[in-house]
């Protein structure tokens, strides 16, 4: 809390003071009692007081100046603020005006109370490292999976409340983006090329299907899930999504239009003359792919949330070994 | 048909229906009889029952609510006139100790049918021991309810229900609001306790106020709807029976409360029904509960100090409005 420090009515008739001294100096530990300045009327000199205790936070009127009753000239705050009063704040004047014949004859912006926001007083140090928010926050976040987290980064001022939740309606992807880990790795292509052509004209089937099923294995065998979807985005042509079951062989790998997120991405830059991109936070696990000469270069990026470090090294390094040699997935 | 009648003119109706029905039911006190008490509630009533069953006894109410007792105890119902609700701390005995375990403690052999008929509510100019509201004093103890109309409808219909109990309620009348008018139907009714009465509907804030209290939250609502708050107004009309149910619903709507009575705030009913809120709708509580007694000083005598020491409108408004907008009540 802050407490405005004015300059006092020392006598009956007086109109201002003159600040002949400060007592005390911005940071200075206040104690009620504690002289805080010297003060010169018309008719005397007195020492002034502090009527609340705090940290000297600001000071407004430097030594010397001429000030109106009334007129705050510095200010106490509860808690050692380092500096964090703005520099825009200034007093707030009385109606009066005193003006000095230097002064120019432009009418000043109305001055702003120097008052903070009372969503501001949580004292960072006091918290124990919680996100604070209401019970009913709190329960509505967890129920709709959202992470108050979020709102500490937007720099949202706590406690946050019901209504702060409406900052997760308009983010951008469907969480917020947690943390990312990579892993990128060039290997030889010449077998993986060898493996399309052979696909394409035995079974007919598209070298994308093999990315998937070698990216949805090495994936399964990490994490020991079944069923999985894998997204393979060309950037030119249609997303299309596949059905990847456990220990299947390539045919009974199908399309499916499920309108979920799915559990693997396959970037394919195969066709393009770069080799890698991201252009987004990585909600799952990314495989970007592309080719440079006779190798082929591999990203995977992922919420630290999804794979941690370990898992992320080891679904790389399954994908790369069926890139090398391909044909150890068909037996 | 309904007509408007003074909240003392349905306290004395509740009274002469049920002396008129029930012949065991009688009343005593001071002044009860001759004066018709210093507020002029109980006029009329000696001259149609009698001294017999219209007592007025000596200055002295632990003998008269000691008599009391004994008389329900052995089949009367009588209705004990404790003439300021300060006055309570002179029949604590034989209230909290006889009448409200007797009952439990006979095995439930006996039964206490008495109604302490008292007040509460302070700025009347009346004084620390001439102005308290010590409703929670006895809403502590288990054994006895306790009442709190709001309203002439309200005074006679919980008053009339009070009589037909078989145990020990206490009821105060808020004294401020004696020459209140309001509609109370001709023909008979009652008011069953434990039911709280929803007086506003609202979205935002539930302000939950008794007795001298409810009027204070309505016109609180007012203030708050020229704020854009919709505020939802409850009066629980029993403290004991406590209508939980109905509180914690409309909390759960809500999500914010303010509770507004004016007895002191410390350990007071503002407290209880808080906490109960607090407790039982917490994941539905998106601010602190609100309480708000009266302060807790002695009531000065002094008109300007007395009033700063009784929740006002402006100052239900401003709580609830700080809640509603997300405010720091209290340093987190």
């Amino acid at each position: 809390m802050m407490h405005d420090i004015i300059m006092p009515a020392l006598g009956m008739t007086q109109d201002s003071g003159r600040i002949i001294s400060w007592k005390k100096r911005v940071g200075d530990d206040i104690a009620i009692g504690d002289i805080l300045m010297e003060v010169e009327t018309d008719k005397t000199t007195m020492e002034v007081e502090a009527q609340h205790s705090g940290f000297l936070a600001k000071i407004f009127s430097d030594e010397g100046t001429d000030v109106p009753v009334g007129e705050v000239i510095a200010i106490i705050s509860d808690t050692e603020t380092d500096g964090e009063i703005p520099e825009s704040s200034s007093p707030s004047k009385p109606e009066k005006e005193i003006k000095s014949p230097t002064s120019p004859s432009v009418e000043a912006p109305e001055p702003e109370v120097p008052s903070l926001p009372k969503t501001h007083i949580i004292d960072k140090n006091n918290t124990h490292g919680k996100i604070l928010a209401s019970p009913k926050a709190k329960r509505l976040a967890r129920e709709r999976g959202f992470d108050l987290g979020y709102l500490v980064q937007l720099g949202l001022p706590q406690p946050y409340h019901v209504s702060d939740l409406k900052e997760f309606e308009s983010r951008p992807p469907a969480h917020a983006p947690g943390i990312e880990i990579y892993v990128r790795a060039e290997v030889d292509g010449t077998a993986f090329q060898n493996f399309g052509e052979l696909i394409n004209e035995r079974a007919d089937l598209p070298i994308k299907v093999a990315m998937a099923a070698f990216a949805a294995r090495s994936y399964q065998e990490v994490l020991g899930i079944r069923d999985i979807v894998v997204q393979v985005d060309t950037i030119s042509e249609t997303t299309i999504s596949y059905t990847v079951p456990e220990f299947a062989s390539l045919s009974k790998i199908v399309q499916t239009d499920e309108a979920r997120l799915p559990d693997l991405i396959i970037t394919d830059l195969t066709h393009l003359r770069f080799s890698s991109l991201k252009s987004g936070p990585a909600l799952v696990p990314t495989f970007t792919i592309g080719v440079k000469g006779d190798s082929i270069e591999v990203m995977l990026i992922s919420p630290q949330d999804s794979l941690d470090q370990l898992q992320l090294v080891n679904c790389m390094e399954g994908f790369i070994n069926r890139l090398e040699e391909p044909l150890m997935y068909l037996l | 048909m309904d007509r408007e009648i003074t909240h003392s003119q349905a306290v004395n109706e509740a009274i002469a229906e049920e002396m008129r029905r029930d012949s065991t039911v009688i009343l005593l006190g001071e002044d009860v009889a001759e004066a018709g008490t210093p507020f002029k509630v109980l006029s009329g009533l000696v001259e149609e029952f009698g001294t017999e069953r219209v007592i007025d006894t000596p200055i002295a109410e632990p003998g008269f609510m000691g008599i009391a007792v004994g008389a329900a105890m052995t089949g009367m119902r009588p209705i004990v006139d404790i003439m300021f609700g300060d006055f309570l701390f002179l029949i604590m005995d034989q209230l909290c100790n006889q009448a409200a375990k007797t009952h439990y403690m006979s095995g439930g052999k006996l039964n206490v049918p008495l109604v302490v008929r008292t007040n509460l509510g302070a700025t009347r100019r009346s004084a620390a021991q001439h102005s308290q509201s010590l409703h929670a004093l006895v809403a502590h103890i288990p054994g006895l309810k306790v009442a709190l109309p709001a309203t002439p409808y309200e005074a006679k219909g919980l008053l009339k229900t009070a009589i037909r109990d078989d145990n020990p309620v206490v009821i105060f009348e808020d004294k401020l609001s004696y020459q209140m008018k309001g509609n109370v139907p001709e023909e008979e009714y009652l008011i069953e306790f434990g039911q709280a009465n929803l007086l506003r509907e609202g979205n935002d804030v539930t302000l939950i106020g008794t007795s001298s209290m409810v009027q204070t939250c309505v016109a609180a609502s007012d203030l708050l709807a020229e704020e854009g708050i919709s505020a939802e107004v409850m009066d629980p009309r029993t403290i004991v029976p406590l209508d939980e149910r109905a509180i914690l619903e409309s909390v759960r709507k809500t999500s914010r409360a303010v509770v507004v009575d004016e007895g002191h705030q410390n350990y007071g009913i503002t407290a209880e029904i808080a906490a109960r809120i607090s407790e039982k709708a917490f994941y539905h509580l998106d601010a602190p509960v609100i309480r708000l007694g009266a302060m807790d000083v002695p009531v000065p005598f002094s008109p300007a100090l007395e009033d700063l020491t009784v929740p006002t409108p402006e100052l239900v408004a401003e709580k609830a409005l700080s809640i509603c907008r997300g405010e720091l009540v209290h340093d987190a």
